[in-house]
């Protein structure tokens, strides 16, 4: 129902067998595909770096996708990759592909794993930028859950 | 970011703490002293923004930690 995986291996969408996560009960799928994007908050970025506590992560991932499925009709598979190690900007840092019975679970099971995964699960991202600086972005604290940065 | 203050594999010689009685407040506390002391340009305050979790969950301030479990601390998250 599951696969998640947390890991350092490249992500690219040709080799992912996109006809083996569907399931003959499911009519919809719905995707999220995160990438290394060119600028933060104004400032130009070369590269971002992703650090995780892989055990937890994988884990937390895996409690987030039976909430969604819970939440929103029950059935359905989730396929979640999430990149550790240096990326370029371009370079695909996470995926996630839902297949539901219906496309609206699909939604809103993709959406909800994607905001969840962003404060819950421990991942952590180090920006480097063109002027040669490198900087630990803030994040959501997982001892409250409270947002540090806005 | 604590890997700059950790050894090759992650982890952070405390010294004698005795774990058989620590809860994960004491544990940030003692976190912060070591930061104090140690790398005094480390903003030891951080800790209290940091979460304490086992491979398997986030553990409350008021957990006890096992004297075998191998426990991480993590700094606020933004993965994605």
């Amino acid at each position: 129902m599951f696969d998640i995986q947390v890991s350092d291996e490249p992500i690219h969408l040709n080799s992912i067998d996109w006809e083996s996560l569907s399931r003959d009960e499911c009519g919809a799928g719905s995707s999220f595909f995160g990438m290394v994007r060119n600028r933060n908050h104004g400032r130009a970025v070369s590269a971002v770096a992703y650090d995780a506590y892989v055990p937890l992560a994988e884990k937390t991932l895996q409690d987030i996708c039976q909430e969604a499925l819970q939440q929103f009709g029950g059935k359905g598979s989730v396929f979640i990759r999430h990149r550790t190690g240096k990326l370029l900007v371009g370079e695909l840092s996470v995926v996630i592909v839902v297949h539901t019975p219906h496309r609206d679970e699909a939604f809103k099971i993709c959406r909800y794993v994607i905001e969840e995964l962003k404060v819950r699960v421990p991942i952590w991202k180090k920006e480097f930028y063109m002027d040669g600086e490198t900087e630990w972005l803030k994040g959501h604290a997982l001892c409250s859950h409270t947002q540090v940065e806005g | 970011m604590l890997r700059n203050y950790s050894d090759r594999d992650g982890f952070i010689d405390l010294g004698g703490v005795s774990r058989s009685s620590l809860d994960v407040q004491s544990l940030k506390n003692v976190l912060k002293d070591y930061f104090k002391v140690n790398h005094p340009h480390f903003e030891s305050d951080l800790i209290n923004e940091c979460a304490v979790a086992n491979q398997s969950e986030v553990l409350q301030d008021h957990a006890f930690i096992g004297i075998e479990d191998e426990i991480a601390v993590l700094p606020p998250v933004c993965g994605g």
